[in-house]
């Protein structure tokens, strides 16, 4: 009984063992995060070409 | 008339959310109930290709983006109010709110955002003529439609049907700045339209709808009742197809392929109305009805494009 294992016990670090659930939450947030950033990248095309377009029809 | 006593669960009955969920973008995207705005999109930009005058190709790319993406707002706002009932339904139970793949903030925060995002961009890309009707159509089906009509009267359909009208008008809002005949048309064959869609719909699945409580027609007031209003709905629905025709708003393309199409939707709608069958799982006129009324809109509208084109 002389404490817990460094590996699996309280005092394990988290980042160590994940359990499945955090694994799902982790793969989650990273293609959210991809996700997220393709969407953003898109938006700043389309403000570009927007800001294009309204030029050009302004001075035409 | 039949009275129904109709009981709406007051305590919250979908899945509860595991605590900090994180959903998948996918669940994001299922919120904005992706194949209803296919129908949506395409009404939008027929209504866009119809409208005389020219518009730069990215802006009206961005008007029809901002089209789907307000209805996308409107389905994510509507599953938020409705994932009680959406729970109950075979139908709907798979969604993300019911299913507890989402918690009920992030689809609220989600659909406000995307709202207020649409609006916006089509307010600056185009012109706020545009902008106003789609924010009208969002409130419209939020509120009068999902939070007002949908759970307290059977003309839920009728009257929320206009949410569902206004994309052509937006399109052509968005080229034209303004709202003329035409488009008052075109809004009206949808407003028509859905009444005997969805009721034929709800012929089918009628079952689903009395489970959760909802005042579907023919739940209320009995099948028989709605395969009449089917066929008299089909009949305002056809004046409403033949007035662009009968105002000069169109030509012959358009006034051949209504005389047709609209000719079709009177056959499978009077097949309705002489069918008999109770049991849902046998009912082909209804289901042929509801699968035909989805092609029929399509083809209604590519007919006013083509219309004008020819004309032009």
């Amino acid at each position: 009984m002389s404490g817990s294992d460094p590996e699996t016990g309280p005092d394990a670090p988290m980042q160590q063992r994940p359990p499945l659930d955090e694994k799902l939450v982790r793969r989650r947030q990273r293609s959210r995060a991809l996700v997220t950033g393709l969407v953003l990248g898109a938006l700043a095309i389309l403000f570009y070409a927007i800001a294009i377009a309204k030029m050009t029809g302004a001075g035409g | 008339m039949k009275s129904v006593v109709l009981s709406r669960q007051a305590h919250s009955i979908s899945a509860p959310a595991q605590a900090g969920a994180v959903a998948d973008w996918r669940d994001f995207v299922a919120l904005t109930k992706p194949r209803v705005m296919t129908l949506v999109v395409f009404t939008g930009l027929c209504g866009l290709l119809a409208a005389p005058g020219h518009i730069h190709p990215v802006l009206a790319f961005t008007a029809i983006l901002c089209i789907a993406l307000g209805a996308g707002a409107a389905g994510a706002l509507n599953q938020w109010v409705e994932a009680d009932t959406d729970a109950l339904m075979k139908r709907t139970a798979s969604r993300p709110l019911p299913a507890g793949r989402m918690e009920r903030q992030s689809a609220l925060h989600f659909g406000v955002g995307l709202s207020c995002f649409s609006v916006i961009l089509l307010g600056l890309a185009t012109n706020w003529v545009a902008a106003a009707i789609l924010a009208v159509s969002i409130l419209y089906y939020v509120i009068v439609y999902t939070v007002w009509l949908k759970p307290r009267t059977a003309q839920n359909i009728v009257i929320g049907g206009a949410a569902g009208a206004f994309p052509p008008v937006i399109g052509w809002a968005a080229v034209t700045g303004d709202v003329s005949a035409l488009p008052i048309a075109l809004f009206c064959l949808i407003f028509f339209w859905t009444p005997p869609h969805f009721w034929a719909l709800s012929l089918f699945v009628r079952t689903d709808y009395a489970k959760a409580g909802i005042p579907m027609l023919p739940v209320v007031a009995g099948e028989l009742a709605t395969r009449r209003q089917i066929w008299a709905y089909t009949a305002i629905m056809a004046v409403a197809a033949f007035a662009p025709v009968l105002l000069r708003l169109t030509g012959v393309v358009y006034g051949t392929v209504a005389l047709a199409a609209t000719g079709l939707f009177a056959y499978y709608a009077f097949r309705v109305l002489r069918s008999r069958q109770s049991d849902p799982a046998l009912m082909k006129a209804e289901r042929r009805l509801f699968g035909y009324s989805v092609l029929y809109l399509f083809v209604m509208f590519a007919a006013v494009v083509a219309d004008r084109w020819v004309a032009a």
